[in-house]
């Protein structure tokens, strides 16, 4: 690991492989960011700060023992490990340096906010896979609307713990880098908490055909999260990629809403009553602006893209999309036949499809 | 709401007569009746309404339309082109109302050799399009000139001495007879001029269609639709642009009082031809009429679908409209312009969203060729269904006022109760009796016919026909199916689902998308068309350019005929407006002043209150 690199680095200020030293989601976060894209602002606590608070508390070298004596195709073993090592990042708290570093990053936040004690998301990013992996191996550690140092450093800890996840571990088993802390390590990311009316995922493709002149966006009240958990019917809004006209608005039924917990921290679920339920939560306009950066992102990324949004108030209130997330479309994108092979003259074209139209059977 | 899909619409030879139309087949020809006799064909065979063309129930006489157009379309598809996968399309009337079946060739090996017959012939016209379309409007125009020299003979009481010096075998009678064949003739070849181009036309844009739909299965045929068309001028537009040509002319001689101050169009045109500027303005009106105001207020599929020239009352009120305009300061120009680009930013858009160069290059090769055969498909109609249209309807009626004359029946119109081979029977029983002078069975046996006739058909006027009969078919097969009249998987199983009866909704084709509520104009015909104000929802049988002034006032529209390719679809898409063509009854089922939802994605029109504000007018 370079000597140089921060413990904690502003994500505008990320330099060289960002991806190795913030992670996959932070890096993306940072290059959507670069690319201009309303994504908000946000601090990586790089894998150079996890590497020091294991050197300088030995916390690595006890996982290093506890790691050893896993068996990979033991669920038991890899659970009864992974909680041990949890149990570790809850009692040792991070190093005063790394902390003071910590909170000047998270004092800048408050300058920039504008708010004493902001509200950020916390979330675990991986580095040395790509996010789907990475999504696949659980280390997908999510803290929202984490207040004040303490609830961030003890998020930070518990983003680190989340390296040695059941899944991580039985993930990491199989990869050549072994079990152990390894050569990759893990990083945080810390960005400014979107405080969502609405959010939801937005597809540059049509959920079941796969129509590339589409942006499907499905919207819910309040956090994204009931609509990627699948909790509510979201209100699904289609735009045309071509025309940039609305073609489909299906209200869905919103009937709950993740909200932060003002009292506790966090986030806490609400009873959305039925009329707001059933009314679509996102008008044309926005929908639209929403679908341009779905085009604009899938044009930069040259892939279909499965975006995660939100829509805040900003600070006069005033409704801002913000971004949150993107990654390429995984599911259904395998070589695709072309749809025509060229052929000699206009003339073949039409008997080609005509033949076709003869063996055409009626879809009722 | 049925949820469960129907594999078969009622039964073709099952549906019941309305009441009071009893003995309604009496007036048509026994081949296109559904009947016992060919029953197990019949039954096999999916029939649809022709609710594009034959939304209202068929006149006896208007059945050559049908006629000669379903000889055309399999005479070309099957014996000339040998389309692959279909024949033709057969054609029944039931209760008065057109029912078509497509007849696709379900045999492979006979589909693949029908393909290389067709990619010969079908080949020589796409390779040769351009010039061949030159050609046949030459061709056309030489047909439409000798339809307007047919002159009908007149049955003197003495034929002229010219006959015996000149030793002339052939009397009047002959003529007349003569007549009356070279006129049905006329019409008869009208309809082969009209499918030598536009069936593998339709086979282009079909090939087109299939292949965006494949490409973006999301897609809507409005897109598929505003990608091809608008090409060029199209002749149908012709009448609306010397319309406002001569609007501009009237504004600049300072003639607006002599079209406001009211009055029918021939008292206007005598008024105008009192003044040097009015004289002035009436030159130019000459030099626009004719042959373009021979548009109809129709799709020139009925005898009643009049001329602008036949009814100049479309002309007084479009002037009026477009001096009224002028006169605000309006801008006259058609948003063809925009329309256009914007088919082209649509089609740029789609084609870079393609995956591959190949699929690049056989759009660019497949919209080529739609794009090229859209000019003679948009404008083959100007010719065909109007101009030469009109010119046959009005020989039909001087041929009509001969058969007054003579006592067969009382009124013009009345000749279009007689099916075609009637009024050959007619004419004969004529012939007959005029050349010994001796008495006619007709003038007693056609008023009553005549005029149970016509009850029959105005009952048949608010009976609905089912959209479809018969089982639902394995394959559609033929491409003017899909791109004309609409038959899919999608339209079918609109068709098989129910319509809510409590709400009043009617189902027709989405031609245009957007959702427009407001007040329902009903226009049934030009004289109503200046009745139509700003913002209401245009409920029409159908319409055509020579609507066009209408078009600028309304905020949606509904008519009972039509298709995606029709010219309210067009025309509401340049504007902007939402519209469901295809609908069937709507000018029957909706009254003016009723409020009503036009939902131009779903093809469903409701009427929300049944209340009419009397305010507005009938």
């Amino acid at each position: 690991m370079s000597a140089e690199l921060a413990p904690v680095v502003w994500f505008d200020e990320l330099e060289g492989d960002v991806r190795a030293v913030a992670g996959g989601k932070s890096a993306s976060l940072v290059e959507m960011r670069r690319a201009g894209f309303p994504v908000p602002p946000g601090f990586a606590i790089t894998v150079a700060a996890f590497e020091r608070f294991g050197e300088e508390t030995g916390v690595h070298a006890k996982v290093e023992r506890l790691v050893a004596t896993v068996d990979p195709d033991s669920t038991q073993s890899l659970r009864a490990v992974s909680e041990q090592i949890a149990a570790l990042a809850a009692d040792v708290r991070l190093p005063a340096d790394l902390m003071r570093l910590v909170e000047s990053a998270y004092r800048r936040m408050a300058q920039e906010t504008g708010e004493d004690d902001p509200a950020v998301a916390v979330r675990s990013s991986a580095v040395g896979e790509d996010s789907a992996d990475a999504s696949f191996a659980g280390q997908q550690e999510t803290y929202l609307w984490v207040r004040g140092l303490t609830e961030l450093e003890l998020a930070v800890r518990r983003c680190w713990a989340s390296y040695f996840s059941p899944h991580a571990l039985s993930y990491r088993a199989r990869l050549a880098g072994g079990l152990g802390v390894g050569t990759v390590g893990m990083s945080v990311g810390v960005q400014q908490m979107a405080d969502a009316d609405v959010a939801g995922v937005m597809f540059t493709r049509s959920p079941t055909k796969n129509d590339r002149s589409i942006v499907a966006i499905e919207a819910g009240l309040g956090l994204g999260v009931s609509v990627v958990a699948g909790e509510i019917t979201p209100d699904e809004i289609w735009v045309n990629k071509v025309t940039r006209e609305i073609v489909k608005r299906k209200p869905g039924n919103k009937r709950l809403r993740y909200v932060p917990d003002r009292d506790t921290g966090g986030t806490r679920c609400e009873d959305v009553p039925e009329d707001e339920a059933t009314q679509l939560c996102l008008d044309d306009e926005t929908a639209k602006q929403l679908a341009e950066y779905g085009v604009r992102l899938e044009r930069h990324y040259g892939a279909a893209q499965d975006v995660e949004w939100a829509l805040t108030r900003g600070a006069d209130d005033t409704p801002t999309l913000v971004l949150l997330q993107s990654r390429p479309i995984t599911t259904g994108q395998g070589a695709k036949e072309p749809v025509a092979t060229p052929l000699p003259s206009q003339t073949d074209y039409v008997i080609k499809q005509l033949l076709a139209t003869s063996r055409k059977k009626v879809q009722m | 709401m049925a949820n469960k899909q129907p594999n078969t619409f009622p039964d073709p030879l099952s549906v019941p007569t309305p009441e009071g139309c009893e003995g309604w087949e009496e007036m048509y020809p026994y081949y296109v009746l559904f009947s016992e006799d060919r029953a197990e064909y019949e039954r096999s065979k999916f029939w649809f309404q022709n609710r594009y063309h034959l939304m209202d129930p068929l006149k006896p006489f208007d059945l050559v339309t049908p006629e000669f157009c379903y000889i055309a379309i399999a005479n070309r598809n099957n014996r000339i082109f040998q389309l692959p996968p279909a024949t033709g399309v057969d054609f029944r009337i039931v209760n008065g109302y057109g029912y078509l079946s497509g007849s696709p060739v379900l045999d492979e090996e006979r589909v693949a050799a029908r393909a290389v017959t067709f990619g010969q012939r079908a080949g020589h016209y796409f390779e040769n399009w351009t010039e061949i379309e030159k050609d046949w409007l030459e061709r056309a125009k030489g047909e439409i000139a000798k339809l307007e020299a047919l002159e009908m003979p007149d049955l003197p009481e003495l034929e002229d001495m010219s006959l015996v010096t000149n030793h002339q075998a052939h009397g009047a009678g002959y003529e007349m007879h003569q007549f009356f064949n070279r006129l049905m003739e006329a019409k008869h070849l009208a309809w082969h001029f009209h499918m030598e181009m536009i069936l593998i036309g339709f086979g282009a844009y079909h090939t087109f269609f299939e292949f965006c739909q494949q490409a973006f299965p999301e897609i809507d045929k409005q897109s598929i639709a505003n990608m091809i068309m608008g090409m060029g001028t199209t002749p149908m537009n012709r009448a609306d642009d010397e319309l406002k040509r001569l609007a501009r002319v009237a504004v600049d001689l300072d003639l607006d009082d002599a079209f406001r101050s009211g009055g029918s169009a021939e008292e206007i045109f005598e008024r105008l031809a009192d003044s040097d500027t009015g004289r002035q303005w009436l030159e130019e009106y000459d030099k626009s009429k004719y042959p373009w105001f021979m548009v109809n207020t129709g799709d020139g599929m009925y005898s009643h679908h009049r001329a602008w020239l036949d009814d100049p009352r479309m002309i007084v009120t479009g002037l009026k409209g477009y001096i009224t305009e002028l006169r605000a300061g309006k801008d006259l120009s058609r948003p063809q312009e925009q329309q256009r680009a914007e088919g082209d930013r649509i089609a740029q858009g789609y084609r870079e969203l393609l995956e591959s160069e190949d699929d690049r290059k056989a759009f660019d090769a497949m919209l080529g060729l739609a794009r090229l055969v859209s000019v003679h498909i948009e404008g083959h109609k100007f010719y065909i269904e109007h101009w030469w249209h009109g010119l046959f309807y009005n020989k039909v009626r001087d041929l009509s006022r001969v058969f007054v004359r003579y006592g067969f029946w009382n009124d013009t119109e009345d000749i279009f109760y007689l099916h075609q081979a009637e009024v050959y029977e007619a004419l004969i029983d004529m012939l007959l009796t005029w050349a010994g002078e001796w008495p006619a069975r007709g003038p007693k046996y056609w008023p009553p016919k005549v005029q149970r006739r016509r009850e029959i058909l105005e009952r048949l006027q608010d009976w609905t026909p089912p959209p479809a009969l018969g089982p639902v078919p394995e394959v559609v097969g033929d491409p003017v199916l899909s791109m004309l009249w609409g038959v899919d998987g999608d339209a079918l199983r609109e068709w098989a689902t129910p319509v809510d009866a409590d709400t009043t909704q009617l189902r027709g084709t989405p031609a245009s998308s957007g959702v427009v509520e407001g007040l329902a104009r009903v226009v049934h015909g030009v004289d109503q068309m200046d009745t139509v104000q700003q913002g209401e929802i245009l409920v029409a049988p159908t319409t055509n350019p020579s609507w066009t002034p209408v078009f600028r006032r309304i905020s949606a529209c509904v008519a009972d005929g039509g298709g995606m390719m029709s010219h309210a679809a067009i025309v509401c898409r340049e504007h902007g407006l939402p519209a469901v063509v295809g609908a069937g009854r709507a000018t029957r089922a909706v009254k003016t002043g009723q409020r009503i939802r036009v939902d131009g994605n779903t093809g469903i029109v409701t009427i929300l209150e049944d209340r009419v504000d009397r305010g507005r007018g009938e």
